[in-house]
């Protein structure tokens, strides 16, 4: 993507984008309906080697990444951009420049993937599609459209950066709210489809015998506004993790100071909108359980506390895992903050914090044993350990990791300031109590729950994250009047950060794509033996619940296969940009 | 470079593998295969209705996920250890076989105080609706079981439950009419007369290739005025007349358009292709107005932005072609006046895909007496396929009765005051129009007109109205 030449070089690129685009739907249309028709009538058809459901689960997958990045991306690079704006600062308009231009390559890799789910869907499960398209057909043409203009404004998005700055910035932040109104629009449309198999609305009937009563209803299904919510922050949070690994890569590869300075910050921004995506998903994630619940109770015991129970200690490992990663950034980037070494005591007690809540929640409730091992324990749970494995410990160790990863964050932004205002004894004593006291009351409604039946250990799961999020805000609050007129102690020297920390940001991007991997499949997995639950059953030969091991795999490689696009989207991005720098 | 790129890939594989060994290593690994169905009928014996009820209990009905039948289990719902003794006295008024059916099919009805919600409802899902979705022969040994755990045993699978669990099975899936003009076929009781799927009739002419014998201003004729012209061998006055007046403009179109296999202009402009088309049209031409906009009012002295603005003409042109040959086939293909082969009614896979039964785990295989019957399809209960033939046309798809021809047969004291011979004997000689008992005035036809129908078809035809007012 080459820049500079004015509107007409601009226009070009746009144009470039559309045709893409274009000619990706053609094909697949053409292909879309050609398929079908060369092979008989029938309700699924198999795909050799692998079967219809491993390649429609990866290709889904890996189709939806690349869409949580390309959704994902705009949101913080408008926030970004906004941030330049205010703050009157290049740096960080160059930053959201620079992320923008990792999407055109994404854009591309979408769309094709898109259609290949498309084609799949269509030849190997006719009977399922012709039943969403009963119930979605009005909403598809919507879709493309949508789809269309998103393309359109991200690549005028980006080719007219530098055309719309000094006083037509402001058309530029127009054009920036658009494409995300845009994405939004795009997500919202599939979560209708995706949220629609899950919990059905405005239908009656079952199987192809129905009548749709309400398609507003079907689209404004129970988990639909969950899965918004839900997906744009993870929307956010995945963006930000790719983009960090970018930088990190970058960062390996740069051969100047200079380009390690420019990398490393750009790194820290990148895992920092992560990490502040990161931590109210949780909370959109209990959202989406609570409507699951609501929708069906056991579609949701299925979910917690039957077939898909154990996955969730592997979900447990892989957050417990990020928190320690993040927590470990933090730390390693402090060592490039004059003064940061005044909070190195803190290390421990927040590594211990960490590392309990991780062992708490990689303990499963029920352990594999042989009879006899169940026998000489009185029950298929461990007799001490077992205590650990149910809803009040696990909910109990993630809030307390949630507070030790934001009181790290604390201190690494408070690295270089020391403070000097007549506040700082009462401030500090404030925060100090007020942390005591969440600590306190989330271990305290941890050990209650124990003792209460389970309706009421559920509604009390959510006083735990509202203390944390009260402390977080009171103490955010008193930095202010603490930090009046601090001193620095010196500025952050940007690239003299250990090379492990740039690893560390891989870490990040691998183990977000593994977690929405495996929260991809138990989502869809929870329907169990119906591609519409309750409505329609699946009949194929897929209509089963893959072992544990079967599914880790396939979710491997599905991130393999993904990282190895991203890496054409990296090499590509860094070409494009040293063609800017140095054109021929 | 490249020695980073390595690492990192390293790294990233490393990663990869240690999260796929813990899911395969740490986890349990078992599949899960859905439950097979159950054979259950009135020959039944207790002990095998008693150890099909705790198959269903413990996989189909999913009922562990809630109750508990041993010290360790899930609390959610009651402990079910015992529950045979105590069902006969926790509602007054319900004995226990009463009480542990209302359980299942109304959780509702009466909830366990410590088990309900805030609000006093119960979180149980009714165990004869989806995803438990258990036939009423099912709910029988399910109850079986539970009376089974300190109870006595008084439950017993009838007729009618089994006559129910079939007509549960019968229930056929919608066809998949590539055309909305084959619905209506349907819908409007052509199907009643005519052939159109390959099925026999005898009344009208046969509509499968009747776009190449007859015009689609002839099918239209033959549907508005059908006495206009008389195929050889069929009677005049026998098809209805008021088609065209009870059909609406654009289904009158759309019957047409089916049969006689051209697609109207409104259907085509609705293909999908179309509407990418005009998108590819709308942003790629106004892409490239803009372009040639801009770039003419950028003058013609920068060369590097004049060599920008010449299109990619090429690129269009491979575009172009690519779709319009795209479109043209899809839209002006014409249509299938003969339907697509009607869906196969298997509760599995059919043979195009599925070879082999699914697997069975040892703690979902059946007892020993039930047979799992999952790859075929029950055949159609035979009155109903003649009542399809015969009776649709005026009585409606559904016996509900159509206005003006015949009356609603899942609710007639006339019927009802009948015995199965006296109804068969009455379809047999039909009633005329100015018969005193004739209610309606139209003229009902001597077997329907249907004079195929044997004695034993008649009583098959009667077997299938009774099933219709149970």
């Amino acid at each position: 993507m080459a820049e500079g030449g004015g509107w007409p070089k601009a226009l070009a690129g746009v144009r470039g984008g559309i045709l893409k685009i274009s000619l990706i739907l053609a094909v697949v249309y053409l292909l879309a309906f050609l398929l079908p028709r060369a092979f008989e009538v029938a309700d699924y058809r198999h795909f050799p080697v692998i079967g219809s459901r491993v390649l429609v689960w990866s290709v889904a997958q890996a189709h939806l990444m690349f869409a949580a990045f390309v959704l994902g991306v705009p949101i913080f690079v408008f926030i970004a951009e906004v941030v330049g704006v205010f703050l009157k600062s290049e740096e960080y308009d160059g930053l959201a420049k620079e992320f923008m231009r990792l999407l055109a390559m994404s854009y591309t890799i979408t769309a094709t993937l898109g259609g290949i789910l498309l084609i799949a869907l269509i030849t190997l499960y006719p009977k399922f599609t012709t039943h969403m398209e009963k119930v979605f057909e009005p909403t598809w043409a919507f879709y493309i459209g949508v789809i269309f203009s998103e393309a359109l404004f991200s690549y005028l998005y980006f080719y007219s950066w530098d055309l719309l700055q000094g006083s037509r910035k402001k058309w530029h932040l127009l054009l920036g709210g658009v494409v995300n109104a845009l994405g939004i629009g795009i997500l919202v449309i599939t979560n209708a489809w995706t949220g629609y198999m899950m919990t059905p609305g405005g239908v009656e009937g079952s199987d192809l015998a129905i009548t749709v009563t309400s398609r507003i209803d079907a689209f404004m299904n129970y988990a639909w506004n969950p899965l918004n919510i839900h997906r744009l922050l993870a929307n956010v949070c995945f963006g930000g993790a790719i983009v960090g690994a970018y930088a990190g890569f970058r960062f390996l590869a740069s051969t100047s100071d200079e380009e390690r300075a420019r990398f490393d910050w750009m790194g820290y921004i990148g895992s920092f909108i992560a990490v502040a995506a990161f931590i109210p998903l949780p909370f959109a994630g209990y959202y989406l359980g609570r409507e699951i619940y609501a929708y069906s109770q056991q579609m949701g015991v299925s979910m917690m506390g039957g077939s898909f129970a154990q996955l969730w200690i592997l979900q447990a490992i892989l957050i417990g895992a990020l928190f320690l990663a993040i927590n470990l950034y933090l730390w390693l980037a402090m060592a490039r903050i004059p003064g940061g070494e005044r909070y190195k005591k803190f290390q421990a007690p927040v590594l211990f914090v960490l590392a309990t809540g991780l062992a708490v929640w990689a303990t499963p409730h029920s352990i594999i044993a042989t009879v006899a091992e169940m026998k000489a324990m009185g029950s298929a749970h461990h007799p001490r350990l077992g205590v650990l494995g149910v809803m009040s410990a696990k909910n109990t160790a993630v809030n307390l990791m949630i507070l030790s990863t934001f009181i790290t964050f604390m201190l690494y932004r408070r690295g270089n300031k020391k403070a000097t205002g007549a506040f700082i004894v009462a401030g500090n004593s404030i925060q100090i109590v007020a942390l005591l006291a969440a600590l306190g009351g989330i271990v305290a409604i941890g050990v209650y729950g124990y003792f209460v039946p389970a309706a009421v250990r559920v509604g009390l799961s959510a006083y735990q994250p509202m203390m944390v999020g009260a402390f977080m805000i009171l103490f955010l609050l008193l930095e202010v009047p603490i930090y009046r007129g601090a001193t620095s102690l010196g500025e952050i020297k940007w690239g003299q950060i250990p090379r492990l920390s740039q690893y560390v940001l891989f870490f990040l991007a691998v183990t977000f794509t593994w977690l929405m991997g495996l929260m991809g499949y138990i989502r869809s997995g929870i329907r169990q033996y119906w591609h519409v639950y309750q409505v329609m059953k699946d009949t194929s030969e897929g209509a089963f619940i893959p072992s544990h091991g079967f599914a880790t795999t396939v979710i491997s490689i599905i991130v393999l296969i993904f990282f190895l696009f991203v890496s054409m989207v990296f090499a590509l991005a860094m070409r494009s940009e040293l063609q800017d720098r140095d054109p021929p | 470079m490249r020695t980073v790129f390595l690492r990192i890939v390293g790294f990233v594989i490393l990663i990869d593998l240690f999260y796929m060994g813990i899911g395969r290593l740490y986890l349990t690994q078992s599949e899960e295969h859905p439950p097979p169905e159950l054979q259950i009928t009135v020959e039944t014996d207790v002990d095998t209705l008693v150890g099909m009820g705790e198959s269903l209990l413990k996989n189909k009905g999913g009922c562990l996920l809630c109750h508990k039948m041993a010290e360790v289990g899930n609390t959610r719902g009651p402990d079910l250890r015992g529950v045979g003794g105590r069902a006969a006295t926790r509602r007054p008024g319900l004995n226990a076989e009463a009480y542990l059916i209302e359980s299942l099919v109304e959780p509702g009805a009466y909830v366990v105080e410590e088990f309900a919600t805030p609000g006093g409802e119960s979180i149980m899902p009714a165990a004869d609706r989806p995803p438990a979705d258990l036939s009423p022969t099912e709910i029988k040994a399910l109850v079986a079981f539970l009376q089974s755990l300190s109870g006595e045993i008084t439950v017993q699978v009838t007729a009618e439950d089994v006559a129910a669990t079939e007509a549960r099975k019968q229930k056929p899936p919608a066809p998949t009419p590539s055309h909305p003009g084959f619905a209506l076929l349907n819908s409007k009781g052509c199907v009643a007369c005519h052939d159109v799927i390959g099925t026999t009739r005898r009344v009208g002419p046969a509509l499968t290739h009747v776009g190449e014998r007859l015009s689609a201003a002839e099918i239209r004729q033959s549907i508005v005025d059908p006495d206009a012209v008389i195929a050889e061998g069929f009677m005049k006055g026998l098809m209805l007349k008021d088609f065209g007046t009870t059909l609406r403009a654009e289904e009158l179109d759309l019957l047409v358009g089916y049969l006689s296999g051209k697609i109207a202009l409104a259907e085509r402009l609705a293909h999908p292709a179309v509407h990418l088309l005009v998108l590819i049209l709308l942003f790629n031409g106004g892409v490239a107005w803009a372009a040639r906009r801009v770039g003419s009012l950028g003058g013609a002295s920068d060369s590097a932005a004049v060599s920008e603005r010449k299109m990619p003409w090429g690129w269009l042109g491979i575009l172009a072609a690519a779709v319009l040959i795209g479109v043209l086939y899809l839209v002006f293909q014409d249509g299938e006046s003969e339907p697509p082969a009607a869906p196969p009614t298997p509760t599995r896979a059919p043979a195009q895909v599925l070879t082999t039964p699914p697997e069975t785990t040892p703690e979902t295989a059946p007892a020993p007496e039930a047979s799992a019957s999952i790859s075929q399809a029950p055949e159609p209960l035979p009155g109903e396929a003649l009542f399809n033939v015969t009776c649709t046309a005026c009585h409606g798809p559904e016996a509900k009765g159509v206005p003006g021809l015949g009356k609603d047969m899942t609710n007639s004291e006339f019927i009802n005051g009948l015995s199965d011979q006296e109804l068969a004997e009455f379809i047999k000689l039909g009633r005329a129009a100015d018969d005193p008992l004739n209610t309606t005035g139209v003229a009902m036809p001597p077997k329907g007109l249907n004079v195929a129908l044997s004695d034993d078809d008649l009583l098959e035809v009667v077997k299938f109205i009774r099933s219709l007012s149970e």
